[in-house]
């Protein structure tokens, strides 16, 4: 994990990026028991999805957020905050393109706030970087 | 026109929006709306049990590979094995008595908004959270609705704060669902 005196506003935490198959919307559904037909079932999500199309849950990116702000932090016991505004949908086929940048560090509580993001090729915010932050608990 | 959202309709006086004659909606627009009555109501606490397993298959559903997932449980306490922060998506998201709530009223046509996680610290195998869910907040913003509700989550066994989840949950009007 990176040491506190080495974090600095600005700073943008390493990127990755995902391509979301459906066989991850199925994965996650049985994960995390979110099996709302939205994220698998074509008829259904044709009637009201925002794309007409089957989309990704909103927790898989924000999950896939979270794994690299921990995967930076060094592990998952150092967030003490995590939060995602889910603005544009995630199609199945889509890349998702997903980082941070510290926008603050409390010396006192020693803790770095990121603003976090998922976007896709076009910009479209899945997981809005301008509402969107972590906060990590560093030493 | 602010419409009444009482699911029971309106007599003398609304109870929702306290009107004395409050618009009621017209049938051709018969909407789905949650009912803001619920705001502020508590749900009975229910408890999570966190499992090794689960932990393992909720990392590999994010794509988060780290040896403590993996190794020989016999290899590896269970205090150890630390839920990555969205974890608690299994146990806080979509609760079953807030969607099957007969009084609020929500149903499937439905997409995430938002999703904050605190936590006062990680989750670990061997946990057992005890969860208080209530409704926060509801909002009407003309074609849908947004449902804030929030779970505090603590140690069953010690009474420590864990983590609190905020979640706002869209939903639409006028659309089959």
């Amino acid at each position: 994990m990176p040491a506190f005196d080495e974090v600095e506003v600005g700073q943008q935490i390493p990127s990755q990026s995902q391509t979301i198959e459906q066989a991850h919307l199925i994965q996650y559904a049985g994960a995390s028991g979110d099996f709302n037909p939205l994220h698998w079932q074509e008829e259904f999500a044709a009637n009201v999805s925002p794309t007409g199309g089957i989309i990704a849950h909103g927790m898989l990116s924000m999950g896939l957020v979270s794994r690299v702000v921990t995967d930076w932090a060094g592990g998952p016991e150092h967030v003490a905050r995590l939060s995602a505004s889910f603005r544009a949908p995630c199609p199945v086929g889509a890349t998702l393109h997903l980082g941070g940048e510290v926008t603050a560090v409390d010396a006192d509580a020693r803790t770095a706030t990121l603003a976090v993001w998922a976007e896709l090729d076009d910009g479209s915010k899945v997981v809005d970087r301008r509402s969107s932050e972590a906060v990590v608990r560093l030493t | 026109v602010r419409r009444c959202r009482s699911p029971a309709g309106c007599s003398a006086r609304c109870s929702s929006c306290a009107r004395l004659r409050c618009p009621r909606p017209r049938p051709e627009e018969a909407v789905i709306a949650l009912n803001t009555d619920r705001i502020g109501h508590r749900y009975p606490t229910y408890h999570y049990e966190v499992s090794r397993e689960k932990i393992r298959e909720y990392a590999a559903a994010t794509g988060v590979w780290e040896d403590r997932y993996t190794a020989d449980p016999a290899a590896v306490p269970a205090e150890e094995v630390v839920a990555p922060p969205t974890f608690a998506a299994c146990f806080t998201v979509g609760r079953g008595d807030i969607f099957s709530d007969p009084e609020l009223g929500a149903h499937w046509n439905l997409v995430h908004g938002s999703q904050e996680y605190d936590c006062s610290r990680a989750i670990v195998a061997g946990d057992l959270l005890a969860c208080s869910p209530s409704i926060v907040d509801i909002v009407d913003r003309g074609k849908f609705e947004l449902l804030t509700f929030q779970i505090d989550c603590t140690d069953a066994r010690t009474g420590e704060h864990v983590l609190t989840s905020r979640s706002v949950i869209i939903f639409f009007k006028n659309q089959e669902g």
